[in-house]
């Protein structure tokens, strides 16, 4: 448990967790992977679904496979760019898609599924119209669920002294990962997460600062 | 589309169209109400924009004029046809590269300061900065 008088050093804790590329060879034992599984899997979710899983790739071969399936995306989707007149722009991101795959010692596919909307199945069962009423589709809640799972794990891998970073990238190759892993619908995975001990410290990426993205509302003076 | 840009697309759309339809894109792309978004704001250091709002920003514009904007028109809109050693030597932009700007980007000649470094010429682009680009598009100049 932490003492809520050191809630001011735990916010800096939680400040220095990087995304991090560049891993060494040293590879994540699956006591460490699996603490970072039960990590995820307290995360909060709509109604309790708990609509996740995760592939737990250690294998190297399948790493392999996987890296080299989103680079081979990434340079189909490069020589597109080429073409046009904002090659210049794209530069080196492709790069960012595979690279920190390809040397990560672990790789987590999360997964999420849709489930039925509840509340709006009620509603119709009341002869009511779903379609009036913002229910957690609206929200995406289970993708939001899986979402806050990944952010408890990415915590957990700080703690544990791993290097992670989430990507969106490897969905350019969403097709042959969900192949190679067995994931089928109604499953859908949700990027990936590149794991291993960091080879190098990352920099602190500048913030928003906060009066930027919090609106505050102290008094009922605006109403 | 905000509504105050409903002709944007047509070349023969008057000035004032093409002003107030980059202000609306802008607008948009940042998730800013119109009426925070001047012509003389500053996107990055007025309005918060990041690098990366820059291209959402040339994406939309291209979109809405049907037009295209690289990169090197952008770095060209800031120092003309001035090489690197000329215009920033070690980064940090010449006395000539200063007055280039200027000359180039009226619009933010305030903010055209010494010590102003080449990497950073991006937060002086305003919303005129935009706007002028399309028109120079519109009209065959190269920008």
């Amino acid at each position: 448990m932490i003492d809520p008088s050191d809630a001011p050093a735990f916010l800096a804790w939680l400040q220095a967790r990087r995304s991090t590329r560049v891993f060494t060879d040293a590879p994540v034992p699956r006591a460490v992977l699996a603490r970072l599984i039960e990590a995820a899997i307290s995360a909060p979710s709509n109604t309790n679904r708990q609509p996740w899983r995760f592939a737990v790739v250690r294998a190297p071969a399948l790493r392999t496979r996987i890296a080299e399936a989103v680079r081979a995306k990434a340079d189909e989707i490069k020589a597109i760019i080429a073409r046009g007149h904002h090659a210049e722009d794209y530069g080196s991101y492709g790069d960012f898609f595979h690279e920190p795959l390809a040397n990560a010692t672990a790789i987590i596919v999360p997964q999420y599924r849709s489930y039925p909307d509840l509340i709006a199945n009620f509603i119709a069962s009341g002869g009511g119209d779903p379609a009036q009423y913002a229910t957690a589709s609206a929200m995406q809640a289970e993708l939001c669920s899986t979402c806050a799972a990944v952010m408890t794990l990415l915590t957990q891998a700080h703690a544990e002294g791993l290097g992670a970073c989430w990507m969106a990238g490897p969905m350019i190759a969403r097709d042959e990962i969900q192949r190679t892993l067995g994931i089928e619908a109604p499953w859908q995975m949700v990027g990936a997460v590149a794991l291993g001990y960091p080879a190098t410290a990352s920099a602190a990426p500048p913030r928003k600062p906060i009066d930027r993205v919090a609106t505050w509302f102290e008094d009922d003076t605006h109403e | 589309m905000s509504e105050l840009a409903p002709a944007a697309s047509d070349p023969a759309a008057p000035a004032a169209t093409v002003e107030e339809s980059v202000r609306a894109i802008i607008a948009t792309s940042l998730g800013r109400p119109l009426d925070e978004v001047h012509l003389d704001s500053a996107l990055m250091n007025d309005l918060g924009a990041e690098s990366l709002d820059l291209l959402d920003i040339v994406f939309c514009i291209e979109r809405e004029f049907a037009i295209e904007i690289t990169r090197g028109e952008m770095e060209r809109v800031a120092r003309g046809d001035m090489t690197d050693e000329e215009f920033a030597p070690g980064g940090l932009i010449s006395e000539a590269g200063l007055a280039r700007l200027r000359q180039l980007m009226p619009e933010a000649a305030h903010r055209i300061a010494a010590g102003l470094r080449a990497r950073e010429i991006l937060s002086l682009f305003t919303v005129q900065t935009f706007a002028n680009m399309v028109h120079g598009k519109r009209e065959g100049r190269q920008v």
